[in-house]
C-alpha cells in the first residue's frame, strides 16, 4: 500500500475548485456586468456631431417634407451633421412659416433648409443668438424678401413640357385630355406651368385638351363633384392634375365611378397616397420632382457654403416620372 | 512549504476560510447587486425630476422677468438672476453637442433655446434697467415667445425622457428580478461547489487515517501480513504511518525469531526423547549384561559346591578363585578401591591365568610389607596386568613384574613385561587419545593386537583405565608408559600423589 495522502480524493476536490473559480468568476466578471448593465442600446451607437441642420416646413406639405428630410439626413454623416426635421403634427395647429423659421432661430442652428409655399408672404430672416444670418436653403418656392444662400425649385415651363409628351405618349396622338388646375391664378408657377402645357399640346392635333379651372378657395367636394361630372361625359380619355391632391381627387373619383383602366391619370406630386394609386393602376403616370434628391443637393449647398463661403444660388430640381406597371 | 506539507489542522483551517471567504464575497457581491440596481429602480425617474425642476426654475425666471419688467423691483431682479443661475447649473448637464439620439438630440435642442431665452431675457432685463421701452418691447416679445417654445420643448423632452425611463425601469425591474433568481442559483451552486470541495478536501486529508484504521484492526486480528504505507509525507499522518511501518517490520522480526526458537526447541525436544531412548536402551542392555556375570557367578558357585562334594580340591580351589573375580568385578558399590583390594583382584587373574598358561606365565609381585592406604579407581591395576599377560608372554616365557614403591611424595605402583615393547607411536596416540577423550570410537590398538584381531577393546581398556586415572587424580602425569624397545618389554607406570 502506498499512502498517498488521499490522492484520488484531493484531485476531485482541486478539479472542483477550478469548476468553483471558473462559475465564480464567470458569474462575477461575465454574467452580472451583462445583467446589470441595463444602459445598453439596442440600435446604433449614439454618436454626438459637430452640425445641427434644421428642416422646417408647414404641415401640409409634411409627405415633401419626409422625403426632402430622408434625402438630407442620408449625408448627414458625410458632413458631421445631425439633421432635424420640425414639422408641426397637424394642421390644426396652423403654425406659419415665420414661426417655424423663429423656432429655427431660437434653436441657433447650423443651416435651415426651409420648405417655401406659394401663400409664403412676409418672412424675416432667421439669425442665430448671437445676431448672425444663419444660412437658409430654400426649396419648391424662392422668397424674394428673405437672403437665401441657395433656392432649389422647379422649372414649371420644362414640367409643362414634360406632360404634353407624357400626355400625347399615353393617348399615342389622338384623344381627349382633361387638364384639372386648382392653382391659384396669381401663382406665377403655375401660370408659367399651364401656359407651357397647352403650348406644347397644340403641337398634337389629334388631341383635344379641356381646361377645369376649380380656384384655389374652392371646397374639395366641389371639385370632386366637378371632376366625376366631367368624367362622366365619357368623352375624357386622360386626365391630367398639376397637384398632389388633384391627383388624390381625380383617382378616387374614377375608383367611385368605376372608370379605372378606361381614363388614364397623368398626376403630379408626390406622398404615400399618390404612390399607392399608382400602384393600383389607376394614376397612369405620376410625375414628380424628387425630395430625396432635393434634400441632398440643399445639403450640398448648405455645406459649400460653410466651408467656402459661397453656394449656387439657383439649382433646378430634377423631374421623376413614374410609371403604373413600372411601379408595379 | 507546500499546503500539502501543513498540519491536518492548518489545511482544515485553510480549507474552512477559502470556503467561508469565497461564499462570503459571493454574498457581497450579490448583496452588492442588489443595492445598485435598487439605486437604479430608485433613479429611473431622476431625469424627469431634474427636468421638472429645471422647467419650474425657468418658469420663476421668466416670471421674475415679467414681474422687473412691470414693477422693476429689486426682488424680482434678485429672483431673476437667482432662478437664472439655478437653471444654467442644471442646463450644464444637459447635452452640449447635437446628436443622433433622440433624447439627447432633445436636451440639446432644449439647451439651444434656454439659452437663446436666457440671452433675450438678459436684455429684456438690461432694456429695462435702462428704461429703453422700446427695446424692452422687442426683446420681451422675443423672450416670451422662445419661453414659450421652450416649455414646448421641455414638455417633449420630458415625455421622452418618460418614455425612456419607463423603459428603463421595466427593464432595470425585469432585470432585478432575473439577477435575484440568478442570484440565488448561483449561491446554491457555489454553495453545492463549496460542500463538495470541503467534503473532498476533508476526505483527502482524513483518508490516510482510514487506511491507518484498516490497517490496525487488521494487525489486531492477527494478521501481519499486511502492506506497508511506505509514506513520504511530512504531515502527522505520514508520521503516524511511518511508525507503523516500523511497528508492523519489528513485529515480523519479533515472530521469525520466536519461530526459529521454536524450531531449535522442537529439534531439542527430539533429540531429547531421542536420547531417552538410547538411555533406557543403555540401561537395558547393561542390565541385560548384568544378568549374565551374576548368572555366571552363580553358576560357579554351584560348581564350587560340586566341586567340593566330589573332593576335588583343585578345581573346587579353581572355580573359587574365578567367582571371586567376577564378584569384584560385579561390585559397583564404590568407584574407588584401596591398593590392596586392586592387588587381590590381581592375585586372582593371575593365579586364573597361571592355570591356562602353567608356566609359560612367572609373575613377581614386588609389593611392601605396608602399603599405604591409597584410594584409585577400582580395576585399574588388572587390565594393565592383563596387557602385560597379553604382550609379555611373546613366545616363550613371559615374565610380569608388579612393582610397588613408595616415597614421600608419591606411591609408584609399575607394571612390567617382556614382551615385543610398545611402538613410540602408538604411546603417543595412546596417551593423547586418553586427553581429548575422542579415541574410543577408534582406539590404536599394538601391532600384535591388531594382526591377532583380537579386537581394539584392550586399546579401549588402556585408554579408559588412564583416562579414569588422570580424572580421578587430576593430573596428567598419573600414568605412563615406558617401552624398553622392541623386544625389551614394556612398563606400566602409575604415580599415585601421597596428599
Amino acid at each position: 500500500m502506498k499512502y498517498t495522502v488521499g490522492h484520488s480524493a484531493r484531485t476531485v476536490a482541486i478539479g472542483i475548485s477550478v469548476v468553483l473559480a471558473a462559475v465564480f468568476f464567470f458569474y462575477i466578471f461575465y454574467l452580472v456586468p451583462r445583467v446589470a448593465d441595463t444602459d445598453k442600446n439596442d440600435g446604433p451607437a449614439p454618436e454626438n456631431r459637430t452640425f445641427h441642420v434644421l428642416v422646417v416646413g408647414k404641415a401640409e406639405n409634411e409627405s415633401f417634407l419626409q422625403q426632402l428630410y430622408a434625402g438630407a439626413l442620408k449625408v448627414g454623416k458625410k458632413f458631421d451633421a445631425v439633421v432635424e426635421l420640425h414639422v408641426p403634427e397637424s394642421r390644426a395647429e396652423n403654425t406659419s412659416l415665420q414661426t417655424l423659421l423663429e423656432y429655427a432661430s431660437f434653436t441657433n442652428p447650423d443651416g435651415i433648409i426651409a420648405y417655401i409655399g406659394d401663400s409664403e408672404t412676409k418672412l424675416d430672416s432667421p439669425v442665430n443668438i448671437n445676431g448672425r444670418q444663419i444660412p437658409l436653403v430654400t426649396v419648391v418656392q424662392y422668397h424674394p424678401d428673405i437672403p437665401q444662400i441657395s433656392f432649389i425649385g422647379t422649372n414649371y415651363s420644362e414640367l409643362g413640357q414634360k406632360i404634353a409628351v407624357e400626355s400625347s405618349r399615353y393617348l399615342r396622338g389622338k384623344g381627349s385630355l382633361l387638364i384639372i388646375n386648382t392653382s391659384s391664378s396669381n401663382n406665377p408657377n403655375y401660370s408659367t406651368l399651364m401656359n407651357s402645357l397647352i403650348n406644347s399640346l397644340e403641337q398634337y392635333k389629334n388631341i383635344k385638351s379641356t381646361i377645369s379651372d376649380f380656384g384655389f378657395s374652392q371646397a374639395s367636394a366641389s371639385i370632386e363633384g366637378n371632376v366625376k361630372s366631367e368624367i362622366a361625359s365619357d368623352t375624357i380619355d386622360l386626365i391630367v392634375c398639376l397637384t398632389t391632391e388633384d391627383t388624390i381627387r381625380a383617382a378616387q373619383s374614377l375608383s367611385e365611378m368605376n372608370r379605372a383602366g378606361r381614363t388614364g391619370i397623368i398626376g403630379f406630386g408626390e406622398g404615400d397616397m399618390v404612390n399607392m394609386y399608382l400602384n393600383r393602376g389607376i394614376v397612369t403616370e405620376l410625375l414628380s420632382i424628387d425630395p430625396q434628391k432635393m434634400g441632398e443637393t440643399a445639403m450640398n449647398e448648405l455645406f459649400e457654403y460653410l466651408r467656402y463661403g459661397y453656394a449656387n444660388s439657383y439649382i433646378t430640381a430634377d423631374v421623376r416620372v413614374k410609371r403604373a406597371g413600372a411601379a408595379r | 512549504m507546500r499546503l500539502a506539507e501543513k498540519s491536518i489542522r492548518t489545511r482544515i483551517i485553510v480549507c474552512v476560510i477559502a470556503a467561508i471567504m469565497l461564499m462570503g464575497g459571493c454574498l457581497i457581491v450579490t448583496i452588492r447587486l442588489n443595492q445598485r440596481m435598487l439605486e437604479r429602480i430608485g433613479g429611473s425617474y431622476k431625469t424627469n425630476a431634474e427636468l421638472t425642476e429645471f422647467s419650474t426654475n425657468l418658469a420663476e425666471a421668466e416670471r421674475a422677468m415679467e414681474t422687473y419688467v412691470e414693477y422693476h423691483t429689486f426682488e424680482s431682479i434678485d429672483s431673476y438672476y437667482h432662478f437664472e443661475t439655478l437653471s444654467d447649473t442644471s442646463l450644464s448637464q444637459f447635452q452640449m453637442k447635437p446628436s443622433t439620439d433622440k433624447v439627447m438630440q432633445k436636451e440639446y435642442i432644449v439647451r439651444q433655446i434656454s439659452e437663446t431665452f436666457f440671452t433675450y431675457s438678459r436684455n429684456v432685463v438690461s432694456a429695462r434697467r435702462a428704461n429703453n421701452m422700446t427695446d424692452v418691447e422687442s426683446w420681451y416679445g422675443k423672450s416670451l415667445r422662445c419661453y414659450t417654445m421652450l416649455q414646448g420643448e421641455i414638455s417633449q423632452l420630458n415625455v421622452l425622457f418618460m418614455q425612456k425611463n419607463a423603459k428603463l425601469y421595466n427593464e432595470y425591474r425585469d432585470n432585478y428580478s432575473f439577477m435575484m433568481r440568478l442570484s440565488i442559483g448561483f449561491i446554491f451552486v457555489f454553495f453545492m461547489l463549496i460542500l463538495a470541495v470541503l467534503f473532498f478536501s476533508i476526505t483527502s486529508i482524513m483518508k490516510p487515517l482510514a487506511d491507518i484504521s484498516t490497517v490496525a484492526l487488521r494487525v489486531a486480528n492477527r494478521d501481519f501480513d499486511v502492506p506497508l504505507f511506505n509514506s513520504t509525507a511530512r504531515d502527522e499522518i505520514g508520521n503516524i504511518c511511518r511508525a507503523f511501518d516500523r511497528m508492523i517490520i519489528s513485529i515480523r522480526e519479533y515472530i521469525d525469531t520466536i519461530w526459529e526458537k521454536a524450531l531449535q526447541e522442537t529439534e531439542l525436544r527430539e533429540k531429547e526423547l531421542e536420547m531417552r531412548e538410547l538411555y533406557a536402551d543403555a540401561r537395558l542392555r547393561a542390565l541385560q549384561n548384568q544378568i549374565n556375570p551374576h548368572f555366571l557367578f552363580n553358576t560357579l558357585n554351584t560348581g564350587v559346591q560340586l566341586a567340593m562334594m566330589e573332593g576335588a580340591d583343585k578345581t573346587c580351589f579353581f572355580m573359587e578363585q574365578v567367582a571371586d573375580f567376577f564378584r569384584y568385578n560385579i561390585q559397583q558399590k564404590n568407584q574407588t578401591a584401596t591398593i590392596g583390594e586392586e592387588l587381590s583382584l590381581v592375585d586372582n587373574f593371575v593365579y586364573i591365568m597361571k592355570v591356562r598358561f602353567g608356566d609359560r606365565l612367572q609373575f613377581k609381585k614386588n609389593v611392601p610389607n605396608e602399603i599405604a592406604p591409597r584410594l584409585l579407581p577400582r580395576m585399574t591395576l588388572q587390565p594393565l596386568v592383563e596387557n602385560c599377560i597379553k604382550h609379555g608372554l611373546n613366545g616363550a616365557k613371559g615374565i610380569v613384574v608388579l612393582t610397588i614403591e613408595s616415597d614421600s611424595f608419591f606411591t609408584k605402583i609399575s607394571i612390567s613385561d617382556n614382551g615385543c615393547g610398545f611402538p613410540p607411536d602408538l604411546r603417543r596416540k595412546i596417551l593423547e587419545a586418553a586427553s581429548s577423550d575422542s579415541a574410543a570410537d577408534d582406539p590404536p590398538v599394538r601391532e600384535k593386537e591388531s594382526e591377532e584381531g583380537s579386537s581394539a577393546s584392550t586399546g579401549t581398556g588402556l585408554i579408559n583405565v588412564i583416562t579414569r586415572l588422570r580424572l580421578y587424580f587430576h593430573r596428567n602425569d598419573v600414568f605412563d608408559i615406558v617401552s624398553g624397545g622392541t623386544g625389551n618389554g614394556t612398563t606400566f607406570i602409575i604415580r599415585i600423589p601421597n596428599v
